[in-house]
């Protein structure tokens, strides 16, 4: 067994690579119409068939997309059957190969903001501003990796995990704060473009939550 | 087939494998150590109902393991939580080192699930690098494996397999180069004025502090790093040319000649060492910059080290702590390569190894 252990180990980091190999390789695993469903994506079906345009082929972005969706739909559905058998060992090591860094830099931004009022007045006190040196309210919380993700990856597709953080973070608020009775979580949205085109000044205001301190259970 | 059963059986000296353990394992005890200092374990970690911040975390499909094994409570997360530090904390002593590796990865798999929007690129990274750690040698030197087997906390100088050093390089790499290929959108490319690293740094949420005044003077710096990044990006197979050309010094031409002469690879990894630094000093995203850094001394074999250490403390009679002196011998082939990092007893370059690495 020892003498053959140098051609066994090989043949068993050939098999990983080959596994590992296929979950790099730059394929979608799921692809549909809900992949290109964000603004990010609509800009960049936008400019590549401005550019396809450019090279002479004429396609709108929604032909393109389709197009996109049809090619590579069975090559997505190839990838996912082969990878099937493995997905337990996969799962439960928490291993991949996933590496879409910055893949699309967003061009709409949000920040989020937390305000709260109570007492005699009215008006909203802004507690936290993302970047925002006056209001850093538990700012070190909130900027910490696995805090952000939950509300910055639920800009772009809300989930029930955002009501979770609102909740939260009024729990936290109404604790700290006595005469606070409500709060509001929100993120403003910009779009912003690169030096030398042409501005877009407006912003929205999205995924508005306000709690009342009667609704929040002791 | 005999060409693959040889690649992966290099032996070299553990240090570089030890070095990568102590700093995963450094920087995965500072990061979930933050966790439990802001106070936010049970919300990272804990069932929904409780307070955590998942979504029907019970009730998953399939179910998540921690939550199949342990009662749905705060304790639970906190356990899960407990058993996950004190496992690093042994991998980083190296005490148990396999054993407390692969804990570690299996309870760091676990609570990603509960929470996978806090479960960022980099924890996918340092859980394949756990696992690779956990099935090497890493415990040969600098642990208290060694210690208790050998009576040194450097171990017995004994040559341990290569392959999970090589592995890692080939994972960098790879993790590099697609992440440069999947960089599809124009902004990235001069199509789009490479305006991509501008505008990550508008956001509220990465960005360190305001860099709005990049729109000014500093717009073309930006550029540069962005297409710097993205060509680094693009080329990081490139190494692995370099690496065989220096596994094969000895056979002719002059690109390989070319390539041992100026090293391109140390200048590929000084550039992605700066991206790193630059990543930190303007993006507030948590470990990735200091967790990919130390994941750096794989890219050099423990001889290169060694020299290194050398040259940088001037002690050219003694060795580093933990490695013996260099032997003509000790380091089998790959040695032959590593001509000016090559010391003899006298820590002398032995005196063949410029023939090695001159242009022919």
């Amino acid at each position: 067994m020892r003498e053959h252990w140098p051609k066994i180990r090989a043949a068993l980091l050939a098999v990983v690579l080959l596994w590992q190999g296929l979950l790099a390789s730059p394929m979608p695993s799921n692809i549909d119409a809900s992949s290109f469903d964000n603004p990010i994506a609509e800009a960049e079906l936008v400019r590549w068939s401005e550019l396809l345009a450019g090279l002479g082929w004429a396609v709108t972005p929604h032909e393109l997309e389709r197009g996109v969706i049809e090619h590579l739909g069975g090559v997505a559905s190839a990838k996912k059957a082969a990878l099937k058998p493995l997905k337990p060992l996969q799962r439960t090591l928490g291993i991949g190969q996933a590496w879409g860094l910055f893949t699309y830099p967003n061009t709409y931004p949000h920040q989020l903001i937390i305000s709260v009022r109570g007492g005699s007045d009215q008006r909203w006190q802004t507690l936290y501003a993302a970047l925002d040196p006056e209001h850093e309210w538990h700012k070190s919380t909130f900027v910490y990796r696995r805090i952000r993700g939950v509300y910055d990856d639920n800009a772009s597709r809300t989930r029930p995990s955002y009501s979770h953080f609102v909740d939260w973070v009024a729990g936290m608020a109404f604790e700290e704060l006595p005469e606070v009775n409500e709060v509001r979580v929100h993120m403003i949205r910009t779009h912003v473009k690169p030096p030398g085109e042409t501005p877009d000044p407006e912003t929205s205001i999205r995924l508005s939550r306000v709690v009342r301190r009667s609704e929040l259970a002791p | 087939m005999s060409w693959w059963v040889s690649l992966w059986n290099h032996r070299e000296q553990p240090t570089v494998l030890a070095l990568l353990r102590i700093g995963v394992g450094l920087v995965l005890l500072v990061d979930f150590g933050r966790a439990a200092w802001l106070g936010v374990v049970p919300q990272l970690w804990a069932p929904d109902e409780l307070g955590g911040l998942g979504s029907k975390v019970t009730a998953r499909e399939p179910p998540l393991l921690i939550y199949e094994l342990l009662p749905h409570s705060v304790d639970s997360a906190w356990l899960a939580y407990g058993v996950l530090v004190t496992a690093l904390v042994c991998f980083t002593l190296g005490l148990g080192t396999r054993v407390a590796g692969l804990v570690a990865l299996l309870t760091y798999a676990a609570l990603a699930k509960v929470l996978p929007l806090g479960d960022r690129g980099i924890d996918l990274m340092m859980r394949n690098v756990l696992l690779v750690l956990s099935l090497s040698r890493s415990h040969a030197a600098w642990s208290l494996d060694a210690r208790i087997r050998t009576g040194s906390w450097f171990g017995d100088g004994q040559t341990v397999p290569a392959w999970p050093r090589h592995l890692l390089i080939l994972q960098l790499v790879v993790m590099y180069f697609l992440a440069g290929v999947q960089k599809t959108a124009l902004s990235w490319t001069p199509l789009g004025g490479y305006s991509a690293l501008y505008l990550v740094l508008q956001d509220p949420h990465i960005a360190r502090f305001d860099m709005s005044w990049l729109s000014g003077w500093a717009y073309p710096l930006s550029q540069v790093a962005t297409a710097t990044t993205h060509l680094f990006e693009w080329t990081a197979p490139l190494t692995l040319l370099a690496y065989h050309y220096r596994d094969t010094a000895h056979r002719p031409g002059r690109l390989r000649a070319w390539s041992q002469r100026w090293r391109p690879h140390w200048w590929w990894i000084g550039v992605g060492a700066l991206l790193h630094l630059g990543i930190w000093m303007t993006m507030d995203i948590g470990i990735f910059p200091w967790a990919m850094l130390l994941l750096y001394p794989a890219w050099f074999h423990p001889d290169e080290l060694q020299a290194a250490w050398r040259k940088l403390s001037g002690l050219h009679a003694a060795p580093a702590p933990g490695l013996p002196e260099a032997q003509p011998g000790l380091f089998e082939r790959d040695a032959q390569s590593f001509s000016d990092g090559v010391l003899d007893r006298e820590g002398l370059e032995r005196p063949d190894s410029r023939a090695v690495i001159e242009p022919r």
